[in-house]
């Protein structure tokens, strides 16, 4: 670790503490993430492997780059490219306000991100504002790989961040695998109308139950005509027949009509109707411009 | 992670030619001749094996996804020895922490150490008349391997295997060429894949080489060579790669029928350097 001198802690990720750092050789900013080692009979744990090896594979600009793995004392320290902020930070700095191009911008290179990691199989899970990084260039990176695949839902919460459930689709939350990349893609949509609403989040519910409301309430309660096996699932249990209140341009006012239709694209309760990221790159949102 | 093998960390580093290869084993080489280091590579890959398979630790689980766990895990170790030599740390250890190492990136359910080592005293003595050296006991010196094994790796823990490969052009060949008892050569190709961790092939070519020499090799071992000429010559690929392929499988084999481990394990471990259990990382 003689190498990097750590200036200040900047996080928290899924298995331990992330610092900014500069690395004394270059001068180059990076984030370093220090893996903690749990006494059990596991070693490394298989959260932090994972990242390791997916990140040491996927190298695309949205997605951030794993520069080196530091070994020293017993521990494991990941060296990461290091970025200004995260888009929850830039919500932040907005006042407010989100025009329209950087919107269209963000959610394209999450969607590049996204359909880059999908095609390399890997699914990311664990997407929400925290996890998407922006660089001084408005880059926007994916980044916080810790969910391994195998074991689907957040193995263990350090924080509250972690077990945030507003990103995650009904199917999930009616107890669901996670086998599928329809659940990247769910979240890409809660965070498209976070995005247009300069950091108001879309379902920002308490508990697994007031999600499942408020998303009903906005999508409408899925039937086994919409959604067939849905009464199927390991946690189901009927909602009440809600019927859309508000109106998508109620919800998303500065998203044009094309944008809506990609995110109610997105925010489809059933799993196989959602959209994928290469379909949803090759929408008419991203190709005409002439409207924002 | 199946998706572009040629943008992968596999292909960009881990490929070499011959002369880097064993200009990367000039340590090793100082100790053992050419022919014991291959055969001392042959025993590792069949004592891997046995860990894996024949404990108690072994989950009923098929026997393919546990077959892709000892390729990756062989595959560890074999570039672990690429970076470094004996004398910097022990093939036991590396060969124990690269099967637990293998079993958390492949997904694979993960195996306690404590069982690991009970598993591997128990298989030395037992197939090979070795003693298992009680030093190698501690769980701590695989965690502390673990690290080293991740970082002399550089992290790529993701390795493609010519099974994948080996599938797509058995399958090509079925609906091409009509052969008689095809799941036999389908399994003699898969064993020929198999085998092939016993040499280098996997540190010198892409897998779709090492699948095409391991076809080539398959039904030439059953006899049934000239069936495949034909789609062999309609196909796209290094020919010449194939060939220096299918000459090293041959190799193996003959070194590997020559090798009576019984007896010459014992001599090869006995040149091992005396090492620390762990080198000063």
């Amino acid at each position: 670790m003689l190498k990097y001198d750590k200036m200040e802690k900047i996080g928290e990720g899924t298995y331990g503490t992330v610092f900014k750092a500069r690395n004394k050789d270059s001068g180059e900013i990076v984030a370093l993430k220090r893996v903690r080692l749990d006494d059990d009979d596991e070693g490394v744990p298989s959260s932090a492997l994972r990242e390791v090896c997916i990140l040491r594979e996927l190298k695309h600009r949205n997605v951030v780059r794993l520069y080196d793995v530091v070994h020293s004392e017993n521990k494991l320290t990941l060296v990461f490219e290091y970025c200004d902020q995260d888009l929850k930070k830039f919500f932040d700095s907005l006042n407010g306000y989100m025009d329209p191009q950087t919107a269209r911008s963000l959610m394209l290179q999450l969607l590049r991100g996204l359909s880059f990691c999908h095609a390399h199989h890997v699914l990311h899970r664990d997407l929400k504002p925290q996890n998407l990084l922006i660089n001084t260039n408005g880059t926007l990176k994916l980044a916080d790989f810790g969910l391994a695949r195998a074991f689907g839902v957040p193995v263990r919460c350090f924080s509250a961040e972690v077990v945030t459930l507003w990103y995650r689709p009904p199917d999930v939350l009616f107890g669901a695998k996670l086998y599928n990349v329809s659940i990247d893609m769910w979240s890409a949509g809660c965070i498209f109308a976070e995005i247009s609403n300069a950091g108001r989040p879309l379902f920002p519910g308490a508990d697994v139950d007031d999600q499942l409301k408020r998303i009903f309430k906005q999508l409408g309660t899925p039937t086994e005509e919409s959604w067939p096996s849905i009464t199927q699932l390991p946690d189901y249990k009927p909602y009440p027949t809600y019927h859309p209140s508000l109106t998508w341009s109620q919800i998303v006012p500065n998203l044009n009509s094309k944008g809506r239709d990609l995110m109610q694209k997105l925010l489809v309760c059933n799993p196989s109707g959602r959209i994928d990221a290469e379909a949803a790159l090759a929408h008419a949102y991203f190709s005409d411009t002439t409207d924002l | 992670m199946a998706a572009n093998f040629w943008q992968s960390s596999h292909a960009e580093q881990w490929i070499f030619d011959k002369t880097e290869l064993m200009r990367s084993r000039s340590e090793d080489y100082k100790l053992f001749t050419e022919e014991e280091y291959a055969k001392f590579h042959i025993f590792w890959a069949n004592f891997m094996t046995s860990v894996a398979t024949e404990g108690v630790h072994v989950p009923a689980n098929n026997s393919r996804i546990r077959q892709q766990v000892i390729a990756t895990a062989v595959t560890y170790f074999k570039r672990f020895y690429c970076r470094r030599s004996f004398k910097d740390m022990n093939p036991f250890l590396v060969s124990c922490t690269s099967l637990f190492l293998a079993c958390k990136v492949e997904e694979h359910t993960p195996l306690s150490v404590s069982s690991f080592l009970k598993n591997t005293a128990q298989i030395l003595p037992k197939k090979w008349g070795v003693p298992f050296d009680s030093s190698l006991s501690k769980n701590g010196n695989v965690y502390d391997a673990e690290f080293v094994l991740v970082e002399i790796l550089d992290c790529c823990l993701i390795v493609y295997h010519p099974n994948r490969p080996l599938n797509q052009f058995l399958t090509d060949i079925n609906k091409n060429v009509q052969l008689r008892e095809f799941d036999q050569i389908e399994a003699q190709c898969h064993k020929v894949v198999n085998d092939t961790l016993r040499c280098d092939v996997g540190l010198l070519f892409p897998p779709h080489i090492i699948a095409i020499a391991s076809l080539v090799v398959g039904t030439e071992l059953m006899g049934r060579g000239d069936e495949i000429q034909q789609w062999l010559s309609e196909l796209s690929v290094d020919i010449d790669k194939v060939v220096d392929c299918v000459d090293q499988i041959y190799k193996m084999y003959k070194l590997w029928r020559d090798f009576d481990e019984k007896e010459q394990v014992k001599v090869l471990l006995a040149k091992l350097p005396k090492i620390n259990m762990m080198p000063n990382y």
